[in-house]
Order: structure tokens, then sequence, then C-alpha cells
């Protein structure tokens, strides 16, 4: 940590437990009376407004991440970390990344080839990274869809599908991370990813989903 | 009591007998297109041959019954002429039946069949008479006394489709196909799937299921009173292939569980079915008694997916959609661990994707979709894979079924611009519209539906 970004941290750290010492205990009120002289008004407190801006930005991040917009959560942590640093969102900021970082890279999508089950090289190294994750996550359990293109029959498509899921989750397995993790179904072709009738489509469509059942400790 | 009751033609009784009739054998109201669309005639693999004219007169009865015999009529004359065995003469006004049959005219007129009945409404029931003369021999061929059950009875149209087998059978020896109903899955707005039931005319349409999760695959019992369907939740958390009772609506578990289930099939004695599971390398066919108990492996693929089991009439063999070898074909077995023989390989111009074989009820055919130039076609070959011929030529057309008459299929298409569900005369190649609708999917056909136990 650079000197002044560690300084700013500090800081951020006295005023805000300036903060809470200054708001508990409830100070005295003074009886109210109608000729009371207006109190001078101390102005808002930019430690507390820091925090309310920093808070609102985590909230967003987290509303961005629910919704699967990881580049946005990432976007928005990263700028309370540098507008808002010393404020609680700020220090948690990192590690949130970090979270969405893992989640992410557990529920990227793998493609398949027509009527294809086999890994591709690009899927091999997603898969890579998963396992990573997992490893380092011992505790989280995945559901592992396989999906198809619309152009083969309905019923093969349902087999073709669960050869996929069972694909990736057979190489998972062989990787030392157990099977029991895992559970792998097929929803053939009856849920595209993109509604379009082109190869572009098809080729998104055909695809494995890793949907997180569990996020452990993640 | 008979289920006609003291209640048969009296009065006002009488006059909503007739209207229930008419409304019985209008389907309800529902899918009046049928009748208006036209065949379409594929041209590329079918010689048309000699198709004998078959004059049909108004049916015989009193004043009160006239527009429900008349409604009798066209429902006969529409499944003789969906039965493509006829060529169905337009009958002049002039000639009524009920006096003696001048063999001579209708000769002229050139017919070599002509048909013709009486209905009789008693105290106690409906009968219709029907005799059908052979023209060109100048004689009675056949005739029979055929009781209606009552017309609010589901069974009522089915019972004068089976009037027009019946005629079918006296002229040609060969049984029809009108008595009987064809099951599929519609999708709803949502993605859910459920099966449905229509008659082979396209009227009657019924929801069986109403999972609102993936039930695909219907299939038929051999008696028609049950249908076999695989269910996935939509979660995928759960799966299994259930056997549902038509007439309660009831459905029960054959076998389920964790593992992905696809593709029943009752074998002909009824007894067992056949379907497929998910195992290590892909799905494998397996067979179970129709009470349950614990499935057994038939197939050992290992390599690639078993699927759609189609069994023969002879209970022994079946085809199947098998990826063993990469691109699905479809393979046919001998019994339990046999190995499995290759059928559909030689399709010029296919690029090799063939799956959904459906066994013929009556001969040692098979029909399946194989893709041709990029588009599914339907294809039909002897089991021994021998004499392959295409089918159809238009649009995409998927999932055939074989009618019990062993000449008709129903398959899905969005031949001439909309997805629906048609048959097609394997014979002449006619083509007609059976439900007009982009979601239903999968058809299986029924056998010929018996009056009720």
């Amino acid at each position: 940590m650079r000197p002044t970004a560690r300084w700013t941290a500090m800081a951020g750290l006295v005023l805000f437990g300036l903060m809470a010492c200054s708001s508990n205990p409830e100070p005295e009120v003074e009886p109210a009376t109608d000729e009371a002289p207006p109190a001078a008004d101390p102005g808002p407190d930019p430690a507390e407004l820091a925090e309310a801006a920093a808070r609102s930005l985590c909230e967003q991040a987290e509303t961005a991440a629910r919704r699967g917009d990881y580049d946005g959560a990432r976007r928005l942590y990263n700028q309370a970390m540098s507008e808002y640093a010393g404020t609680e969102c700020a220090r948690s900021a990192s590690s949130e990344i970090d979270r969405i970082d893992a989640i992410e890279t557990l529920e990227d999508r793998i493609h398949f080839g027509f009527d294809r089950a086999e890994l591709t090289d690009e899927a091999v190294a997603t898969l890579n990274r998963k396992a990573d994750v997992l490893r380092r996550h011992p505790d989280v359990r995945m559901t592992i869809e396989g999906h198809c293109d619309e152009r083969g029959s309905i019923e093969y498509n349902f087999a073709l599908g669960m050869r996929r899921a069972q694909a990736a989750k057979n190489y998972l397995s062989g990787l030392g991370i157990g099977e029991d993790r895992f559970r792998a179904v097929s929803f053939g072709k009856e849920r595209p990813l993109d509604p379009g009738h082109n190869e572009r489509a098809w080729s998104q469509n055909r695809r494995d989903e890793f949907v997180i059942e569990n996020l452990g400790s993640i | 009591m008979h289920p006609f009751g003291n209640r048969w033609l009296r009065g006002s009784t009488a006059t909503l007998w007739t209207s229930l009739a008419l409304l019985a054998l209008s389907g309800g109201g529902s899918q009046a297109h049928a009748q208006e669309d036209e065949g379409v005639r594929l041209g590329i693999t079918y010689r048309p041959g000699y198709v004998p004219a078959l004059a049909i007169t108004d049916i015989v009865t009193e004043a009160p019954f006239a527009a429900v015999a008349s409604a009798i009529d066209s429902v006969i004359a529409r499944d003789l002429d969906y039965s493509d065995r006829f060529e169905i003469l337009p009958v002049p006004d002039s000639l009524r039946a009920g006096s003696a049959v001048n063999y001579g005219l209708w000769n002229q007129l050139g017919a070599v069949w002509l048909l013709e009945g009486t209905l009789t409404v008693s105290d106690q029931q409906a009968i219709l008479r029907v005799g059908l003369h052979d023209v060109v021999y100048g004689s009675l061929k056949e005739v029979q006394a055929f009781t209606l059950p009552p017309v609010a009875s589901p069974d009522f149209r089915m019972a004068v489709h089976r009037v027009s087998d019946a005629v079918v059978e006296w002229a040609t020896g060969e049984p029809g196909m009108a008595a009987s109903r064809i099951a599929f899955s519609r999708r709803a707005m949502d993605g859910t799937w459920d099966i449905y039931v229509v008659d082979s005319d396209g009227r009657g349409v019924q929801r069986a299921t109403r999972r609102n999760a993936l039930v695909f695959s219907p299939a038929f019992s051999p008696d028609g009173g049950h249908i076999a369907f695989q269910y996935q939740s939509n979660s995928g958390d759960e799966s299994g292939i259930y056997d549902l009772e038509l007439e309660t609506g009831r459905a029960s578990a054959v076998t389920s569980g964790s593992l992905m289930h696809l593709t029943p099939a009752f074998t002909p004695d009824g007894s067992r079915i056949l379907f497929a599971r998910s195992a290590s390398g892909g799905t494998e066919i397996f067979e179970v008694d129709r009470s349950g108990g614990s499935p057994r492996a038939l197939t050992s693929t290992a390599v690639g997916d078993a699927l759609g089991p189609a069994i023969a009439p002879d209970g022994r063999r079946f085809a199947f959609t098998g990826s063993a070898v990469g691109a699905p074909q479809i393979y046919v077995q001998e019994d339990a661990g046999a190995r499995p023989r290759l059928i559909s390989r030689f399709v010029r111009g296919a690029d090799s994707y063939a799956t959904s074989p459906d066994w013929n009820p009556r001969d040692d055919r098979i029909v399946y979709q194989s893709r041709v130039q990029g588009q599914f076609q339907i294809v039909v070959v002897n089991a021994d894979g021998s004499e392959m011929r295409l089918l159809t030529s238009e649009g995409r057309n998927e999932d055939p079924s074989w009618a019990p008459d062993g000449r008709h299929i129903v398959f899905s298409s969005d031949r001439g611009g909309y997805h629906g569900l048609w048959v097609l005369d394997t014979v002449t190649g006619r083509a007609r519209n059976l439900l007009r609708n982009s979601e239903d999917q999968l058809p299986d056909w029924s056998n010929v539906l018996g009056s009720d136990p």
C-alpha cells in the first residue's frame, strides 16, 4: 500500500471512530422554547457523507452482481476504493471483487461444436480456472446444465445435452474435485440463450451452464 | 340400466339428443378447419395408383334425426377420404337410398363401391345399419348394425369412426385407422410442456397432463387406455417415466430418480416399457415391468447414446437412435445385449444425422427422420436396411409415428410455412394437416381403439 493511501485509510478509520463515538451516547437535547436562538449549523460531516456515498456504491455493486453484471459491480467497487478510501465499503471492496471473480469463473459457460460433447481447448482452460476456485472453496456445489442448439431433434438433444454436462463433470472430477459436488442435468434445446436462427445464435446455445447451488465460503 | 335409459327419444329429450349429437360430431366446435384443408400431393417419391371410387348416400332416418344422420354421414365420408383408399364420389341429389340399388346406374356414375345407411332411434338405443355394395359385381358385400353409445359419451365420435374402419376393412381386407388417437407434447407460453390427445381426424383436442414441466415423448399403451411419458422437473432435479391412465387422469411413476429418463415405449403385449436413461458414457436403453421394479439394461453403447426405442410387432426386436460412432444413426437390435445393426447410413445427400425411429405395427418397415441437405426429412426403410425411401421433401419434418393401418404416418412439420402436426399416406403421398399449432411436437399414434371394455 502506498503511504498516502495508508494515511487516507487511517484517517478514514479515525474519522469513522470519532463518528461512532459522537453518535453514542445521545447528545443532550435542549428543551424547546419559542425564543430559542437558532443553533449553529455544524454542516454535514464530510466523513459521514463519504460513508453514505460509498455505501450507495456498494449497494449498487451488489445489485449489479446479483444481475450478473460482474463488470459493472467491479467498476463500482473500484470507484468506491478510489474515491472513498477508508470507508467501510471501500475496505470490503477488494475482497468483494475477489468474490465476484471467483463466482464469474465458476459460472463461465463453455461451448461445444455441432453434435459434439467433447471439450474444446478453450473449454478445458475455462474448466481449469474453475478447478482452482473449487479447490480454494471445497464447500461450493454446482449444477452443470447441458444445452443444445435448435437444429437437432428434441429427444436426442436431451441425451446430447446430458453428455455435454457430464463431460464437464467428468473433467473436473478427473482433476480431483469431488464428483459429489456436481449435478449434471440436460435441458436439450428447450432453453436457448440466443433465440436467433443463425450460426451465431447456435454457437451460443451449444453450451454448459454452471449454476452455483451452494456458495460456501466464497 | 342401459346408458340411454328410458328417456331416449321422448319429446324434448330427443331434440336434446339431436343437438348434443351434432355438437359431439363437430368436435365441440374446435378444429373446424380440418375438413377444409386440401390434401397436398408429394410428387417425388410416389406413384399414384388406382383408387376405387366410393359413393355414399345420405343416411335414411326419421325427420328428428336428419341433422344427426347428416353429421354422421360427413364424419364417415371424411374418414373414408382420409383413409386414402377411395375416391369419394359426389352423389347427385336425385339418387337417394332406401329403395333397391340400381347397380347399373351407379356403375355408369363410376362408382365401384356404394355405401348406404339407416339410423334407427328407439326408446332404448340408436342403431346405425350400414351396407356396402359392390357395384361392379352388383351385390351387397357386407351389412352390419352398429349400436351407438349415448351422445354425451366421449366414445360417441369414436363409435362412428369404428363404422368407417369397418367399411375400409370390408372393401380392402385391411384395417382402417379412423378409430384412433394421436398423443403429442405441446409447449405452453412459459416454455413448459404437457401431453395432449387428439382424434385421428384432428377433432377433440384434450389436455392429458397438467404438470407444467418438461413432459415429453408420449407413448400409447397397446390398448390405448394409457400413455407413458417422460417427466423432468423444471429444475432438472427429478426425472422419470410415468404411466398415465387416460380415463382417470392418474399418473404413477414406473421408474424415476435423479438420472435423466427419456423416450418410453410399451412392448406390444403391454407388460413392459422400454426407455432410455443416462448412464456413465451417455444414455442406454433399459426395460422395466410396467408395474415398476428394477430396470434391466438392453444396450451397452458405452460411448455415445442409445435412446428412442421402437419395438417391432414381434416384441423381440427394437430399433433405436444410437450415437456410438459420432452422429446419431438408426440401429436395430435383437434381444438384450445383442449386437446392434446399423440401418440408416446409406441416404444419398444426407449429412449423416438420423433419429426418432418408429416401427410399423403391421410389417417390418421403420420410419425415422434424417437430415437431408441440411433439413430433416422422413425416411422409410426395411428393418434390414433395404429399400430406403424418402417420404418428404418440403420443409422440416420430424418425429414420425405409424398409424395402426401401417400406411399412414403422423409427424411434425413446418411445410407450407407454418408448423403443425401432419398426416401423410405413405402409399399415395397425400398429406393433410392434423393440427395447426406451432408448439405441438413428438406425436404418437395409438392402435385402433376398441369399444369400451
